[in-house]
């Protein structure tokens, strides 16, 4: 043990000096002033921050007890003097499932509970947060390399928005960045106090998200997009199929194929002419498998209707196979961490009393521009 | 839910009527409003779906809880409409029903009813399985001189499972909190509502090597002695 202090103590020392100074200084970067008359929810951010703008978000937020926090609109602009468009009409976390290995308990921590969401604190908001309401937080952030070319290079910046549920025993972090390249990243982190009783029986954290991506119009065209390569060949191409034949139903994120999700408005063209679109791009550390048939696939496409909101419904919402090419089409995903305890959760301080927590694990997806911008954005 | 129980406490969550969800997140209505319906919104919203319910045959008999009331995204709908979808419990069946309002028209858009849906708990069914479970001896036992130092909280355990005894069962799994950070290992507690009965869970999930190698059955019940 000695010698592990020694040579981590000698790590950071090394690291310490390695650095230079600039970068072991926080320097918080500037939220774009809201604009005067604006709604409580809505958060416009321009890019780089603090400079001449060149991209940026406009969009709003909602919160709620067994809701959490979720986007109700989000919107991307190329260039100052462009409109915004469209790219989010509604993305939220529709449920979080938390089965124990065993078989029960079965959790499903929103619709299941009346949880709020827990006031922001000192230590939430850090050096450079903001508190854009009591429950909610904001960060303007640099995402380090946005692109490198040898010494040549950009880094990123983002706006986080986050809260956090507090789900009895557990807490969930809920996080939505809005980058400056047009791409958003979803994120549900699990952490907090083991489940009493069972503090180690393995479970898995399933983030189940409904996501209306809305691009420049409510009817766009949703595929699937895979690559495919035999091991008995040199050679790989990738096929973009309509989701599930066109019709309302499913489709699985399969390792070796790098399984994604395409929504294209094929109406609105960049200067190139090419369709825009946004690619979901999973950040899978496995996918959950469980009894319950909504979780028998991984992503879900139905027809836009404000009464669907149950993900454990999924399988009656697609029954009816409504068309979803050219419709306006709704996305739900499932996404998940597999916990199984370990001593960095806690202890047992005495036969009936654990104490400790366990460190954060996220899971979530990305979504990403294509052929939003009509060339490197960026880039000199 | 999370409630420290105490006799102020409770005589409010009676007086707040049937949603537990009806605590602001922010002391400021103007902004709340943003995010949640008004307490008027709310009181006119669980009072308008009753109607519609029985309409659809969905009333049934026994008891029906209406849970919360919370604003829901129409995008169809005209800007500045206050949508609210009401969230209510029916006994029999295990039925969740979702009733989905325009409160500025005072029209219901639409009735959703799904068997076995996962719905959360009203204050007074939270309410009803703590005080069952406080009537327990071997609750009281257990938690020994730990009694008057717990929070209670509950969390609604759901099944899916045709063949487990919980399907179909409206099930509260209660934990005591001992402030400010730490939770009671035992006991585990389950109320189950629809009974009424008080169960423990005698089987041990304390050490690590008890799960491995373990052949598990899909949604087995696991282990509860009912008293």
């Amino acid at each position: 043990m000695r010698a592990l202090n020694t040579l981590l103590l000698g790590l950071a020392t090394t690291c310490a000096l390695a650095l230079p100074a600039a970068a072991q200084v926080s320097r918080c970067l500037s939220a774009t002033p809201q604009p005067a008359g604006a709604p409580p929810n809505q958060i416009v951010q321009d890019f780089p921050a603090g400079s001449t703008a060149q991209t940026g978000w406009r969009i709003t937020y909602g919160r709620g007890v067994a809701e959490g926090l979720y986007i109700t609109s989000a919107e991307f602009r190329r260039s100052p003097s462009e409109p915004y468009i469209t790219v989010l009409k509604e993305a939220r976390l529709a449920d979080i499932f938390a089965p124990y290995d065993p078989g029960q308990p079965r959790f499903f921590d929103l619709t299941g509970f009346n949880f709020a969401l827990v006031p922001v604190s000192t230590v939430d908001l850090g050096a450079c947060g903001t508190r854009v309401d009591p429950v909610v937080v904001k960060e303007i952030r640099d995402r380090e390399m946005l692109w490198k070319n040898d010494t040549a290079g950009k880094r990123g910046q983002e706006l986080v928005i986050w809260a956090t549920l507090d789900a009895s025993n557990y807490n969930y972090i809920m996080r939505y960045a809005f980058q400056d390249d047009g791409t958003i990243t979803f994120r549900i982190g699990a952490t907090a106090v083991n489940l009493p009783g069972h503090e180690l029986v393995p479970h898995t954290h399933d983030g189940l998200w409904k996501i209306d991506v809305d691009l420049a119009s409510p009817n766009n065209k949703v595929d699937v997009v895979r690559r495919l390569q035999s091991e008995n060949s040199f050679q790989a191409n990738f096929v973009v199929q309509p989701f599930n034949g066109g019709v309302e139903g499913y489709e699985d994120w399969v390792a070796d194929e790098f399984t994604e999700v395409r929504i294209t408005n094929p109406n609105v063209t960049n200067a190139n002419g090419k369709p825009i679109s946004y690619d979901l791009k999973p950040w899978q550390h496995g996918v959950p498998r469980h009894f319950e048939p909504f979780s028998h696939h991984d992503f879900w496409v139905t027809q836009y209707d404000p009464t669907e909101t149950l993900y454990q419904d999924l399988p009656n919402y697609v029954s009816n196979r409504q068309p979803i090419t050219s419709n306006d089409a709704v996305i739900w995903f499932q996404t998940s961490t597999y916990h199984i305890p370990r001593d960095e959760d806690g202890t047992y301080v005495s036969p009936n009393v654990w104490r400790g927590v366990a460190l954060t694990m996220y899971s979530g997806f990305d979504l990403k521009p294509r052929n939003l911008f009509n060339t490197t954005p960026y880039y000199p | 839910m999370k409630r420290i129980i105490s006799l102020p406490v409770l005589l409010a969550l009676a007086l707040l009527g049937p949603s537990a969800a009806a605590v602001a997140q922010t002391s400021d209505p103007a902004i709340e409003s943003a995010f949640t319906p008004t307490a008027a919104e709310r009181e006119r919203a669980i009072g308008l779906p009753g109607e519609a319910i029985a309409q659809r045959g969905l009333r049934g008999n026994g008891p029906l809880y209406h849970i919360s009331a919370s604003l829901y995204q129409d995008k169809r709908a005209a800007a500045g409409d206050r949508m609210v979808l009401v969230t209510s419990y029916r006994y029999e069946g295990d039925l969740g029903i979702f009733s989905f309002l325009n409160l500025s028209r005072g029209t219901v858009e639409a009735v959703r009813a799904v068997p076995h849906a996962a719905v959360h708990l009203s204050a007074a069914e939270f309410e009803l399985a703590r005080s069952k479970a406080f009537a327990d001896s071997q609750v009281i036992a257990q938690l020994g001189d730990y009694r008057d130092k717990v929070i209670v909280e509950a969390m609604v355990s759901h099944s899916s499972y045709e063949r487990d005894p919980w399907f179909g069962h409206r099930v509260v799994r209660l934990l005591f909190k001992l402030p400010p950070d730490s939770y009671l290992v035992n006991p585990i507690v389950f109320v189950d509502l629809t009974t009424g009965q008080v169960l423990i869970d005698q089987v041990t999930h304390t050490n690590h090597l008890s799960r491995s190698n373990r052949e598990i059955t899909p949604a087995a019940a696991p282990g509860h002695t009912h008293k």
